[in-house]
């Protein structure tokens, strides 16, 4: 079973026995969850073979990660740029001819 | 009083005064250091003899009137993050073993060049990559954890080991570590203090800020880290200052006795003269996602090489996390960097109506050692990590200045922190509020009791 959370000294207190490939039975999974063997080769594919040993236990980290990190897919983003392409404090729009905004500022945005 | 018990800023009246030489506060810090650092371990290392070496240069410079300013001798800590040319930067980590930073760091060039001396390294969470810090202790009791992950910077100011240190704060690595162990800590606006040599979590949240015993101090070192070189002024009136109170998210699953103190702590800014306003905070149901939706592949990035090369060498929770960060598709990174958006957005559109935020720090105390989860009243239960950095964390996706001011203890008498939150750029008015409520404190500055 997946570790109720993130806490890394939870799952660092996880004995990778108690996670064996046999009790993620394949109806076990939810549907948009990796089962162990699908984790590992998405681990293959990005290039981190995974030690044996080692699947269930990142398995189950990543699967409750998804869970979380999946709650996004309910915003309906339309035209939302991604943060690193938007200013941290709103830029006024400027007259034509007067400076732009010093980089340094710019930098600390 | 011993010298090691004085603020910064006391410190430096003191040595201005020449009451007080920056080798005896030195020596006096160290000697305090050496009697606390068995039961606390706040330091990979004390760096002695270099310490003495610095502060007696200093005190050679005051006396011949080339003074620096107020940290001009002032025994200080870094989060052994922090690259110092010629020393180690071991990030608490096996995988840093035989590294020796080949240049400073812009932080420790700058607080070289404001004539601070540097005492030491002090622990992290292994990369920063935790909210406990397990190689160090509370400095309030040694039961407790130190919070992370610059828990040895808030350990050693507040047992007196050093008299102020730099950390960094991802999720609120600074803020959680300072309020558990009864410090100020402040995490300025997100690229306001250069941050390189400074070994990364997370690119796009992390932050580099100072813990200190009073806002004053902190406003001191941010001065210095700044460039700014003068601190705020603060008369201590707050009229017409508008103090959001959180009607969400910020007083939802908090211990009673931290609320209790920081509802108290507000009605004392009102007496100050601010008002009180209810606000909203939004977007509260994504938080947790943005921050771990940036956080996770960010830091397994960063760990790409090493992670291949010497995974056996990371901590078994830092490892798990590095090595699952792996799956987290791109899609999902790209979500979180657009709801940050929305969310710094929404956050903009709320601070319109007030000036600062004031809330909880962290929900709950200082946990035991062995304590991994806490069961909140509604009958929800939450890790402890995950209930620390809860609160913290907006300030980190939002890139907002974020104070956390002691505000008294619990009823086991662990301290409590209340955080102020204010606008990006914005640190003039978090450091107003926290130095006005903080004057109104007779315990304002006060070390750690001997622990437990």
């Amino acid at each position: 079973m997946p570790p109720e959370d993130l806490a890394p000294e939870d799952l660092s207190s996880q004995d990778p026995e108690d996670l064996s490939s046999e009790d993620l039975a394949p109806e076990d999974v939810a549907p948009d969850e990796l089962a162990p063997d699908q984790a590992a080769q998405w681990a293959r594919r990005a290039g981190l073979p995974l030690e044996p040993g080692r699947t269930d236990l990142v398995t189950a980290t990543a699967n409750h990660i998804h869970a979380v990190v999946s709650t996004l897919r309910e915003l309906d983003f339309g035209d939302v740029p991604p943060a690193f392409d938007t200013p941290l404090v709103p830029v006024a729009p400027q007259a034509p001819g007067t400076p732009s905004v010093p980089e340094a500022r710019h930098e600390a945005l | 009083m011993r010298p090691f018990e004085l603020t910064l800023a006391d410190a430096a009246a003191a040595i201005r005064a020449k009451d007080l030489s920056p080798v005896e506060l030195t020596d006096s810090v160290l000697a305090r250091a050496e009697e606390v650092e068995g039961r606390l371990h706040a330091f990979v290392g004390v760096l002695a003899e270099r310490a003495r070496a610095d502060a007696a240069r200093a005190a050679q410079e005051i006396a011949a009137g080339r003074s620096r300013g107020p940290l001009h001798g002032i025994p200080m800590g870094l989060k052994d993050l922090v690259d110092v040319k010629g020393l180690p930067t071991t990030a608490s980590s096996a995988v840093r073993e035989g590294h020796v930073a080949d240049a400073d760091s812009t932080v420790a060039t700058r607080l070289a060049d404001a004539g601070a001396v540097l005492l030491g390294k002090t622990h992290t969470h292994e990369f920063a990559y935790g909210l406990t810090t397990p190689q160090s202790r509370n400095a309030w009791d040694t039961g407790r954890v130190a919070g992370g992950s610059s828990g040895g910077s808030a350990v050693a100011v507040a047992a007196g080991a050093a008299t102020f240190a730099l950390g960094t704060d991802t999720g609120g690595s600074i803020r959680v570590p300072a309020s558990l162990n009864g410090v100020v800590g402040l995490k300025p606006t997100y690229g306001l203090i250069p941050r390189d040599g400074v070994t990364s979590l997370s690119w796009s949240l992390d932050h580099v800020g100072p813990l200190a015993r009073t806002v004053r101090d902190a406003d001191l070192v941010l001065a210095a880290l700044t460039g700014r070189g003068v601190p705020y002024d603060s008369d201590g009136d707050l009229t017409g200052l508008r103090v959001g109170v959180p009607r969400t998210h910020y007083f939802d699953r908090v211990a009673p006795d931290v609320e209790a103190a920081v509802r108290e702590a507000t009605e004392r800014l009102r007496d100050l003269g601010a008002a009180l306003v209810d606000v909203e905070i939004p977007l509260t149901r994504y938080i947790q996602a943005v921050q771990w939706g940036l956080m996770i592949p960010e830091a397994t990035a960063y760990h790409e090489r090493t992670l291949r090369t010497t995974p056996e060498l990371y901590a078994p929770d830092v490892r798990a996390l590095l090595e699952a960060g792996e799956l987290v598709l791109a899609g999902d990174y790209l979500r979180a960097q657009r709801a940050r958006t929305l969310m710094r957005r929404a956050w903009a559109r709320m601070m319109e109506g007030v000036d600062v935020v004031a809330a909880p720090t962290v929900p709950l105390t200082a946990a035991r050692v062995d304590q991994h989860s806490v069961q909140w009243a509604d009958g929800s239960v939450e890790s402890v990590s995950d209930s620390y950095v809860r609160l913290s964390s907006p300030a980190n996706i939002t890139g907002a200045p974020a104070l956390t001011v002691p505000v008294g203890q619990d009823g086991a008498g662990l301290p409590i922190g209340m955080q102020l939150i204010g606008r990006p750029l914005e640190e003039r008015t978090v450091l107003r509020v926290g130095r006005a409520y903080e004057e109104t404190r007779t315990d304002a500055g006060r070390l750690a009791p001997e622990p437990r």
